[in-house]
C-alpha cells in the first residue's frame, strides 16, 4: 500500500489529412451491397421459400436480401444527394493505411505458413514482421519481444492448456 | 430452493480454488484490459474464449465476467490520469476526472471510482439474483412468436442505439444476420451461402468472427497513428484515496441515483455501460444544484458515471442469463462463448443447469470485492502498465488472437475468417458502421430466424400469428418505436420548431 508518483497526461490523436471524403465513400459502399444483396437474393430465390411444414431456408435471407437492397439505395441517395453535408474521411493517411494493411499481409502470411513451419516458428516470425516491419521497431527490442512473446504462448497453450498445433520440420 | 439455499448453492460452487483462482485472473486480465487504451472488453472476452475452451463452463463464465467487470473498474484510471478512457463506458469520466487530477486529486478520483463501482457492482448483482429467476419463470411462457418479438426488439434497440446511422447500423445488423445463416440449415439440411466450401456447412466460427471484428480491426485501427502521450508529474497517495466526510455525504446519493439508473439502463438490450454512463451523468447535472461544477472537477461527476457503467454490468447480465438475449457486444460475445460449451442461456438455464447459474452468480460478489483489493491498494501496478508502449502491445495481441483461434478447433479456415473480419471491421471503423449490431446480429440470428419460422409453421404460414398474440404484438410495436423513435421525435421537432416559427410571424 505504498504511495506513488505517476505521471499524468494527455493523448494527442492527429486528425485525419483528407477534409472531405465521407459522401463518397459512402456511394461506393452503397454499390457494393447493392450487389451483395443482389447476389443475397438470387442464391435465396434457389432455395425453397416454402417447405411442406412452412416456411423454406430461403424465406429469411430473400427478406434480408430485399432490406439490405433498400438501404443501400437510401444510402447511395446519402452519398450522392448535394443537400447532405460531406464529412471528413475516416482514414488518417496513406502510411497508415499503409500500415493496417500490413497487419493483414502478416497475417496472411501466417495463415499460408504454419502449417508448414509449425506454429512456434510462424509466431516468432509474425512478431518480428510486425515489429520490425510494421511498428519500425529496433532490431534488438523486435528479437527480444518476437521471442518473449513466442515463449508466453507456448507456455499459454501447449503447457498450460494442453493445446495440440501444428507443428513444424524441426518437430516444434 | 429459497434465496439463502440458492446463494448457499452458489458459493459451494464459486468458492472451489479452481473457480477462485480463475475469478481473480479475470478480474486481474480486466483491470489490465481496461488500464490499457486501444483493447477493449470485447476484445479481452473474445481473446479468452480459446484460452477457456477447455475449461468447465462455470470456471470459463466466471473468468470472462471479471474481465467484464475489471474493464470497468479498469477503464476509469486512464480516464482520470491520462485523459485517455481505457473503454467506451469511461468517456464521461474523463470530463471531471482529468480536471480533479490536474488540481492535485487524482487519487481522490480514482477512490470514488472504485468504490462507487464496488457498491454499485454489489447492488447490481443482489438485483440478479432476485429478479433473474422470476423473469426466467415468466419467460418460460414464451412461444416463438413472443421469442421472435423479443430478438426484434433486441436487434431494434440495439441498432437505434450503437451509432450515429439508423441506416448503417440496420445495414450492419442485416450483415450480421446473414452471416449466421452460412452453413447447412438446421430445418431442411440444405446447404446455404457456403460458396462452396466443405469448411463452411458448419457455418462460420464465432470465435473468427469476434476476433477479427474487435481484436484484429482494433489493432488495424491503432497501429495507424498510436495516439501520443504527454507526460507529467504528479503525486497519488493511498490515504488520499477515500473522500472526505462533506464529499462523501454529496456523493453517496449520487452513487445512489447512478446505481439504480445504470442497472435500469444495462437492462435494455442494446443501451450498455456507455450508454448508462451517459444517462448518469447528465441526470445528475441536470438535478444537482450545482450544474456549473460539472465539467470543472466536479467529484460527483466521477461518482455518477463509474458508478452507472458498473451497475450496468448486472442488468446486461440478466437478460442474458434469463432470456438468452444478450445486453450489449460484451454479453453477446459472451452468449456466443456459452453456447460454444453447449449451454443455452434462456429460461431453462435455471431450470436446467443452477449450480452454473448460482455458482456464476455467487461469484460475481467475490469478483466484486477482489476488484476493490485490486483497484484501490495496486494502483501503482497499474498506473506502469500505461508505460507499456502500443508496439510492444499490438504483436502481442495479434499473436494471441491467431493461436486463439486456431487453437479452439485446430482449424485454418477460422484463422481466414478472423482475417476476413479483422478487415470488415477495420472498414466498418472507417466508413461509420456501428460493429456491435454485426455482433449482435450474428449471434442471436440463428434465434430470430428459428422463431420465425417456428411461429409461420404454427400459423400454417399466416404471419399475423405475431400480431394476434399480445406479447408478441407488445414487442413488435415497442420494437418499431425504437427503432424509429430518433426519426420521429426529429420530425416532430422540426414540425414544432416550424409552427413556432409561423406563430410568430404571423402574431
Amino acid at each position: 500500500m505504498s504511495d506513488v508518483i505517476i505521471e499524468e497526461g494527455q493523448a494527442a490523436t492527429p486528425a485525419s489529412e483528407y477534409k472531405t471524403g465521407r459522401k463518397k465513400a459512402d456511394a461506393i459502399t452503397a454499390v457494393v451491397l447493392l450487389a451483395f444483396a443482389a447476389y443475397m437474393i438470387a442464391e435465396s430465390l434457389s432455395m425453397p421459400i416454402q417447405s411442406q411444414y412452412g416456411p423454406g431456408p430461403g424465406l429469411f435471407p430473400l427478406g434480408l436480401g430485399m432490406i439490405l437492397a433498400v438501404l443501400s439505395i437510401a444510402l447511395f441517395w446519402d452519398g450522392v444527394n448535394p443537400k447532405v453535408k460531406d464529412k471528413p474521411s475516416k482514414f488518417q493517411n496513406k502510411r497508415g493505411l499503409l500500415s493496417s494493411s500490413l497487419v493483414v499481409v502478416g497475417l496472411v502470411g501466417y495463415a499460408l505458413l504454419i502449417n508448414w513451419l509449425g506454429y512456434l516458428l510462424t509466431t516468432f516470425f509474425l512478431v518480428l514482421f510486425l515489429m520490425g516491419v510494421v511498428a519500425r521497431d529496433n532490431l534488438k527490442t523486435t528479437f527480444i519481444t518476437a521471442l518473449s512473446v513466442t515463449i508466453l504462448l507456448f507456455l499459454i497453450f501447449n503447457v498450460g492448456l494442453g493445446v495440440h498445433l501444428p507443428k513444424g520440420p524441426l518437430g516444434f | 430452493m429459497d434465496f439463502l439455499d440458492k446463494l448457499l448453492l452458489g458459493f459451494s460452487v464459486a468458492l472451489t480454488w479452481q473457480n477462485l483462482l480463475f475469478c481473480f485472473i479475470g478480474c486481474l486480465l480486466g483491470t489490465l484490459i481496461g488500464v490499457l487504451p486501444g483493447v477493449g472488453p470485447i476484445t479481452g472476452i473474445a481473446l479468452l474464449i480459446p484460452v477457456t475452451f477447455g475449461m468447465d463452463p462455470t470456471t470459463a463464465l466466471i473468468t470472462m465476467c471479471g474481465v467484464y467487470y475489471g474493464a470497468m473498474y479498469g477503464g476509469s484510471t486512464t480516464s482520470i490520469l491520462l485523459n485517455v478512457p481505457g473503454e467506451s463506458s469511461s468517456v464521461i469520466t474523463c470530463i471531471d476526472g482529468y480536471e480533479m487530477a490536474k488540481k492535485g486529486q487524482a487519487a481522490k478520483a480514482l477512490g470514488i471510482a472504485a468504490i462507487g463501482s464496488f457498491i454499485a457492482g454489489t447492488f447490481a448483482i443482489i438485483m440478479l439474483n432476485l429478479v433473474a429467476e422470476p423473469l426466467a419463470e415468466f419467460a418460460v411462457t414464451f412461444g416463438p412468436p413472443e421469442y421472435f418479438g423479443l430478438t426484434i426488439l433486441a436487434l431494434s434497440l440495439l441498432t437505434g442505439l450503437a451509432g450515429k446511422s439508423l441506416k448503417k447500423g440496420l445495414i450492419a445488423t442485416i450483415i450480421g444476420l446473414f452471416v449466421a445463416l452460412i452453413g447447412a440449415d438446421t430445418f431442411t439440411n440444405t446447404n446455404r451461402f457456403t460458396f462452396g466450401s466443405m469448411q463452411l456447412v458448419d457455418g462460420v466460427s464465432l470465435i473468427g468472427v469476434v476476433v477479427g471484428l474487435y481484436a484484429i480491426s482494433e489493432v488495424m485501427e491503432n497501429i495507424e497513428e498510436p495516439a501520443k502521450r504527454i507526460f507529467f508529474q504528479a503525486r497519488v497517495k493511498f490515504k488520499d484515496m477515500f473522500p472526505s466526510k462533506e464529499e462523501w455525504k454529496r456523493t453517496m446519493p449520487v452513487i445512489g441515483r447512478s446505481t439504480i439508473t445504470g442497472f435500469l439502463v444495462g437492462m435494455l438490450p442494446g443501451a450498455g455501460a456507455t450508454m448508462s454512463s451517459f444517462i448518469a451523468y447528465s441526470l445528475e447535472k441536470r438535478i444537482s444544484k450545482n450544474p456549473e461544477a460539472y465539467g470543472a472537477g466536479a467529484i460527483e461527476g466521477v461518482a455518477a458515471p463509474e458508478t452507472a457503467n458498473n451497475a450496468s454490468t448486472g442488468g446486461g447480465l440478466i437478460t442474458m442469463l434469463t432470456l438468452g438475449i444478450p445486453g450489449g457486444g460484451s454479453t453477446a460475445v459472451m452468449l456466443g462463448a456459452l453456447m460454444m460449451h453447449g449451454l443455452r442461456p434462456g429460461p431453462l438455464l435455471f431450470e436446467n443447469q443452477p449450480e452454473f447459474v448460482w455458482g456464476f452468480i455467487a461469484s460475481m460478489y467475490i469478483g466484486n470485492v477482489i476488484l476493490l483489493l485490486l483497484n484501490m491498494p495496486l494502483i501503482s501496478l497499474w498506473v506502469s502498465l500505461l508505460r507499456i508502449p502500443y508496439n510492444i502491445l499490438m504483436p502481442g495481441i495479434i499473436a494471441l488472437s491467431a493461436i486463439g483461434v486456431l487453437a479452439t478447433d485446430n482449424s485454418i479456415t477460422d484463422v481466414w475468417v478472423m482475417i476476413v473480419f479483422g478487415v470488415v471491421g477495420y472498414m466498418m471503423k472507417k466508413l461509420g458502421f456501428p460493429q456491435a449490431p454485426l455482433a449482435f446480429g450474428f449471434i442471436i440470428g440463428p434465434l430470430v430466424e428459428k422463431s420465425l419460422r417456428q411461429a409461420l409453421t404454427m400459423s400454417r404460414g399466416d404471419p399475423g400469428i405475431f400480431f394476434t398474440r399480445p406479447m408478441s404484438a407488445v414487442l413488435l410495436v415497442l420494437a418499431i418505436i425504437s427503432l424509429f423513435s430518433p426519426v420521429i421525435s426529429k420530425t416532430w421537432k422540426n414540425y414544432r420548431t416550424n409552427h413556432l416559427n409561423a406563430n410568430a410571424i404571423s402574431g
